[in-house]
């Protein structure tokens, strides 16, 4: 009884880590890419630069999300 | 329907120092060193003046990657392109590894990015060590002012175990995602075939609504016509194999749509953490590195 417990707690722990794990990095992505799309509007020529340094701006931001994934996947599948 | 996500698998034990686990990822993490330095020898090999085509092609790829380290670094810090250009290409070619089927990816591993942010935070003490001596690193510290100093520690640890996780947090979990949904198809197309199956009429109507389809879209020259038609009959023939017994669950869902969710998760995020990494541990070295004549000053 308590395994089956603790499986449902594993279960919803995992689904509020990663719902909330994916609300920062999605605004701060969101913010990054419509500045970025503006430099490119306002400068087409700085585009290729503009381009990478937002990847790399993104990937950077992703990393909190990637955490609360890496989180949320060691409570799915380490705990049994 | 259990999904099986797994460390890497150990293969044996050497015995000495009370048994170093042989993984999968140190089997990949071979292969590609060996891969890497066998096409790096014979790249390097005969260098003429007129340059052949692929010599043409390796120039390119070296100076794109000394300009990017020049303009990260700085002029005086080229002599770390070797270093750079080989973090880039171990992370790629170890995330692209996984797709050749057998291999688990070198990065899906924490003991290899973790290594590799350690051996970036090491070059950055051994140089500020080496600049301004070992008290002037710990007096580094308490830069601005002594209220820093728990912050400044802390953000010297994060460093290493951001670029660590982020880099292995991407790919591992890309490999999750995509084994999720591995599992999660082969039951849906188990479902999908056991629910016309039912009956021997209801696939043979499906097949023969597919081979209808099929024939209207050749004559009207509609491929999506046509193409829905090979879908429907290929379904309708699996539910009579299904029904009959003599072919049973056969896998359809599982065929196309993994294989584009890995493009995204292996080639395209594999490409851009790798390229991450470096550019991070760039900056980071530039800033443990300034240009010499700042030094004496």
């Amino acid at each position: 009884m308590e395994h089956a417990i603790i499986k449902a707690a594993c279960a919803i722990g995992a689904g509020i880590c990663m719902g909330i794990g994916a609300i920062g990095p999605g605004i701060g992505e969101g913010i990054a890419v419509s500045k970025a799309l503006e430099g490119m509007a306002r400068q087409p020529e700085a585009t290729s630069t503009l381009r990478t340094n937002m990847l790399l701006g993104c990937a950077v931001a992703e990393t909190t999300g990637i955490y609360s994934l890496v989180i949320a996947f060691v409570i799915m599948f380490g705990i049994n | 329907m259990n999904v099986s996500v797994n460390g890497a698998y150990i293969y044996f034990y050497i015995p000495i120092f009370g048994g170093i686990p042989v993984t999968q990822t140190t089997l990949s993490l071979l292969l590609v060193t060996v891969f890497l330095s066998i096409t790096g020898y014979f790249l390097g090999r005969n260098l003429q003046k007129r340059p052949g085509k692929l010599q043409v092609l390796v120039e390119k790829a070296v100076t794109m990657l000394r300009t990017l380290v020049v303009e990260t670094m700085g002029e005086h810090n080229v002599a770390w392109t070797p270093f750079i250009g080989t973090l880039f290409l171990s992370s790629i070619c170890g995330s692209l590894i996984s797709m050749l089927g057998f291999f688990r990816s070198t990065t899906a591993d924490l003991s290899v990015t973790l290594t590799w942010a350690l051996m970036v935070s090491a070059i950055i003490w051994y140089n500020s060590i080496k600049r301004n001596g070992f008290l002037g690193w710990l007096k580094g510290f308490t830069e601005p002012v002594a209220v820093m100093t728990p912050m400044n520690l802390i953000s010297e640890v994060a460093q290493p175990v951001s670029m660590a996780f982020r880099h292995f947090g991407n790919v591992a979990g890309g490999g999750v995602i995509t084994s999720i949904l591995y599992t999660a198809l082969s039951a849906a197309s188990t479902i999908l075939i056991g629910l016309i199956s039912g009956t021997w009429i209801v696939p043979a109507v499906v097949l023969a609504l597919g081979a209808g389809l099929f024939f209207l879209g050749k004559k009207r020259k509609k491929t999506a016509l046509w193409i829905i038609g090979i879908v429907l009959a290929v379904l309708g023939l699996l539910g009579l194999l299904e029904f009959s017994g003599l072919l049973t669950g056969v896998p359809i869902l599982e065929f196309g749509i993994p294989a584009v969710l890995s493009l995204y998760f292996d080639l395209f995020s594999g490409f851009i953490q790798a390229f991450v990494f470096s550019l991070l541990s760039m900056v980071y070295i530039s800033g443990a590195c300034p240009p010499p004549e700042e030094t004496t000053a």
